[in-house]
């Protein structure tokens, strides 16, 4: 049966999808306005960009606020709405028309984001597989609940996500990095005069048995300096710390020493001042047998607990990241 | 034409879309409370290892973070491949892909794998709830289970580590549920083989926990009497090999694409390259006997859990049904293997979402029992 289509019934369409989109396009217009307002260096290009990030962005928000909406209705509620507006038959026919719908999506989904990568063959594969490793169980698991039609918008919601950050180059890999003087998590300290001290206490479950044990002092940076870390032990000294690499200092301690003991109380000064020879300290001490009071620091004048920021020029409770393994 | 069989018999009511947010979002709540909470006090169940300690963005990461960091830019880079993809990175593919894409939207790599990472472990807490309601248990049981699961410390460790272990260990009550699912309620054959085939596939690619639902699914589809046994053992059949090939198609693709040789293929090794290496080494009565799980293993998994919640499971699948028991019998048996294979508290706790559903069962099964106790005791006191 041919189907013809009035002028006035596609323009009707066009104007109904275009007051839709009406405001994604806004927060788009408003999001670039911002960003060459405010931006240290205002370009027109990645104005433009961000502007279609945020409109794309509002988009699946409120696209897939939609499709929670319709998860969180019960089935037998879907069928009895769906029976009070239209016949069964009906339903089923949509229901199957949408399923098609699904799979075009998905494979117009996986062709544009092949196309869009044709340029970096490896890329386009482990994309297009990505994409159909998250697309196809996600539609799966929504169709059984609110069903196709619902599962349309969220093969275009996953398709718009996968499709893109394609144009994008992130050849670069995000990288982890050290202590920061003002982070909250992970920061390093250092011994701002000679008779500065460093002391962990390490409590230990039963006595060390007759074998070396090895220290283990993690440094904030590779340290090339003329200073050394001088360590005791039990208040027994045992020399300077090595370079162990990988950002180690360590040492070991001879059986005779370490054997029977219950508690090693290791304490670190320096030979000489360098603020570039520092130790990474932690807020977490969970980790540490003595917990918070596993730390503590010497500053000429009394032993107080916790570490020491230099930088911040103030003690902050937590631990310095020193640890005794068997040799 | 389409003929209506049915006119509009029935009235259009507003439907409680809100009642079962309630749930699903206390559900939430308690995952973001304890994500923050240990964010704040840092690993509760492990000893931290200093060389596991570094930032990223200014915020806590596990060491192991770097082999995935490493793979962000074969997702959204045009450079030719700078590293491969070992075990280690097929067994979080979608996760890590899903990452990845989050990254180019947001430009944070770190709120990226938080977001995965939450997102999983909370999918994770709703799939217990509804398997368990599969099960025929009652909602009480089923979101008591969902919270012990999501409150487990095989998924609270490994919150604020970025390795997606949260997200990778999640996959098995997800996996669990739709195993289900499918067995009830895909009633062709050919059809049902290929689901549970894409499943077990699924489930390679998400961690590896294929290997422990493989013998749920066998249980599931034994008591499944639809099905002549014949065709019972094909679907089972049919699903394995399906498995197999898209991994081995999934696999070679990746090698064609440049992502073959890897600096951390070592790292995770093949479980069943691990079985047949234990296996050919077996020359004696007594290697098999080492092969075997013993009670040590079975002690280490009482501690995974910890014994009373451990005792307390064991109490409530006695009194669960025939397919629960059988089914956390089978999955207890794969986990118990597999740490054979690699003895660590997380594989201990492979069946993780059966035990917690029968710590549940006891749970509310001991409410209930001092509810009624109290209120025959008010009724015999003559109190109102």
């Amino acid at each position: 049966m041919a189907v013809s289509v009035s002028r006035s019934t596609v323009v009707d369409d066009l104007t109904t999808q275009a007051k839709r989109a009406l405001p994604f396009v806004l927060v788009g217009l408003l999001a670039t306005q911002l960003r060459l307002a405010f931006a240290s260096e205002p370009e027109v290009s990645r104005a433009l960009a961000s502007g279609l990030r945020w409109a794309l962005a509002s988009w699946i928000a409120v696209t897939s606020w939609s499709v929670l909406r319709e998860l969180l209705v019960p089935r037998g509620q879907i069928a009895a709405n769906a029976a009070a507006e239209v016949s069964v038959a009906r339903v089923i026919v949509t229901q199957s028309m949408a399923r098609e719908r699904v799979l075009r999506t998905l494979a117009a989904g996986a062709l544009l984001i092949a196309a869009a990568l044709l340029r970096a063959p490896s890329r386009l594969a482990v994309n297009v597989l990505g994409f159909g490793l998250l697309a196809v169980p996600l539609c799966w698991v929504i169709q059984r609940r609110a069903g196709w039609p619902v599962a349309v918008r969220a093969a275009t919601i996953v398709t718009v996500v996968a499709f893109f950050p394609t144009h994008l180059d992130g050849s670069v890999a995000p990288k982890r990095h050290g202590a920061v003087p003002e982070n909250p998590f992970m920061w390093s300290v250092t011994w701002p005069s000679l008779d500065w001290r460093l002391r962990h206490t390490i409590p230990l479950a039963e006595p060390w048995p007759a074998r070396p044990a090895r220290i283990s002092v993690l440094g904030a940076s590779q340290y090339a300096g003329p200073a050394a870390v001088l360590a005791t032990v039990n208040t027994q000294e045992v020399g300077a710390l090595q370079d162990w690499g990988n950002g180690y200092l360590g040492i070991e301690i001879p059986a005779a020493v370490a054997r029977g003991q219950r508690t090693f109380v290791i304490e670190l000064r320096v030979s000489q001042v360098d603020p570039g020879l520092r130790i990474l300290a932690q807020r977490w001490t969970g980790g540490a047998a003595a917990r918070g009071s596993a730390s503590a620091f010497f500053d000429g004048d009394r032993w107080r607990t916790g570490t020491f920021n230099d930088v911040l020029d103030r003690s902050q409770p937590g631990i310095h990241l020193i640890s005794v393994s068997a040799s | 034409m389409i003929t209506p069989l049915q006119s509009a018999p029935l009235r259009y009511s507003p439907s409680p879309v809100w009642r079962p947010l309630w749930g699903y979002g206390a559900l939430l709540m308690l995952v973001c409370f304890l994500a923050l909470a240990r964010l704040s006090t840092g690993p509760w169940y492990q000893t931290y290892n200093p060389l596991g300690s570094s930032l990223l963005e200014g915020w806590p990461v596990a060491w192991e973070v770097e082999y995935y960091l490493d793979l962000i830019p074969a997702f959204l880079g045009d450079s030719p491949p700078a590293h491969g993809m070992g075990l280690v990175h097929t067994r979080t593919f979608p996760h890590l892909y899903l990452t990845s894409v989050i990254y180019a939207w947001t430009g944070s790599a770190f709120w990226s794998f938080v977001t995965v990472d939450l997102g999983m472990w909370f999918l994770g807490g709703v799939a217990t709830y509804h398997a368990v309601r599969r099960l025929d248990a009652p909602a009480t049981t089923a979101a008591l289970a969902a919270a012990l699961v999501v409150s487990s410390p095989i998924l609270i460790s490994n919150m604020w580590r970025h390795d997606l272990h949260a997200a990778n260990f999640s996959t098995m009550p997800i996996g669990l549920w739709a195993a289900l699912t499918l067995v009830d309620e895909v009633r062709e054959r050919v059809s049902l083989a290929a689901s549970l085939g894409f499943l077990l596939f699924l489930l390679s690619v998400g961690y590896q926990y294929q290997w422990v639902l493989a013998p749920v699914i066998g249980v599931l589809l034994a008591l499944q009497p639809r099905f002549r046994w014949v065709e019972r053992a094909a679907i089972f059949a049919g699903a394995m090999l399906l498995y197999v090939c898209g991994e081995t198609l999934m696999r070679t693709l990746l090698d064609l694409s440049g992502f073959g040789v890897d600096r951390y293929a070592e790292v995770v090794q093949k479980p069943v390259q691990l079985a047949l290496q234990r296996f050919l080494s077996v020359r004696s009565l007594a290697d098999l006997q080492q092969t075997l799980p013993g009670v040590a293993l079975v002690i280490e998994t009482f501690h995974a859990y910890h014994p009373l919640v451990y005792g307390v499971a064991l109490i409530g699948l006695v009194f669960s049904s025939w397919r629960v028991r059988l089914m956390a019998l089978a999955a207890s048996a794969a986990a118990l293997f597999s740490v054979t294979l690699y003895p660590a508290p997380w594989t201990a706790m492979s069946a993780f979402p059966l035990i917690y559903l029968g710590a549940a069962t006891t749970c509310v099964a001991t409410g209930r029992a001092v509810v009624r106790g109290a209120q025959q005791l008010v009724q015999s006191l003559g109190l109102h």
